[in-house]
């Protein structure tokens, strides 16, 4: 079967999808790289970690989020912010700060095109 | 290149270094002071091949007050961000540009109520590698 014209709605509209399943599997696997990293304590803040879909029709957004607070429907730790900031602290098992940008860093891009790539044929069929 | 950003603080008046202003580590005292630290940065796909490479470098600004630290911050802010097409220091590496990773951010009071913000920014610098074009 041909296209008689360019079906662009139709395109724009299964790309759009595979970009959104490709930032949420890259989001998650953030969070889950971050929860190895993520001070324990008596682990609330590992258990705050969480993704949130904020895409509109024509961006795909997630959010990584750690502390909870609004939006998110979890208690609000006012010490993650500065536990993510503030110089090293003697952390148990290895955990450190910066757990939330170094995940984002170290493998938010190489996953991001990996499954964007991945994504894009499985719809293409390519 | 952090050591280029705390020479360029410096050289704009922002403080002393070893007396008000550090590199990697912030002491406990004095109250009022500036830190300059590393952190990651996001890779660059062009580095694998161009002598370009991107650094990552978080500041800490910490005073014992409030207004005070959020107006130096914000000015810290508004001098780096935008930086490009020169060298913080003559003998420094070729800036490209300096972009923000995250904006100032309260961080609250530290345990002695000084108050402390910070700011993390990404530095893409020109650098002189052997097997890069």
């Amino acid at each position: 079967m041909a296209w008689r014209r360019f079906e662009d709605r139709f395109v724009f509209d299964i790309i759009s999808s595979a970009v959104n399943v490709a930032v949420f599997k890259t989001a998650s696997d953030i969070l889950t790289q971050a929860k190895q990293e993520v001070p324990l304590d008596e682990s609330p803040l590992m258990n705050s970690g969480i993704v949130i879909e904020r895409s509109t029709k024509k961006k795909q957004r997630f959010v990584v989020s750690f502390g909870g607070g609004r939006g998110t429907g979890k208690r609000r730790l006012p010490y993650a912010l500065r536990w993510h900031e503030k110089q090293a602290r003697h952390f148990q098992h290895g955990r450190k700060r910066f757990y939330l940008l170094d995940p984002m860093n170290h493998i938010g891009t190489l996953r991001l095109n990996q499954y964007l790539s991945e994504e894009v044929r499985k719809v293409l069929n390519i | 290149m952090n050591y280029e950003l705390l020479k360029y603080f410096e050289s704009e008046g922002y403080g002393t270094e070893g007396v008000n202003l550090f590199l990697e580590f912030q002491p406990d005292m004095p109250d009022n002071c500036i830190t300059v630290e590393s952190a990651s940065a996001p890779n660059l796909l062009e580095s694998d091949s161009l002598n370009v490479d991107n650094y990552g470098v978080h500041i800490i600004v910490r005073n014992s007050n409030c207004i005070t630290a959020k107006n130096l911050m914000w000015s810290i802010h508004e001098k780096i961000v935008g930086f490009g097409g020169s060298k913080l220091i003559p003998s420094g590496h070729e800036v490209s540009y300096i972009t923000t990773e995250t904006n100032p951010t309260y961080l609250n009071k530290d345990e002695k109520n000084r108050n402390e913000y910070s700011g993390t920014y990404n530095i893409r610098t020109m650098t002189a590698g052997v097997n890069r074009l």
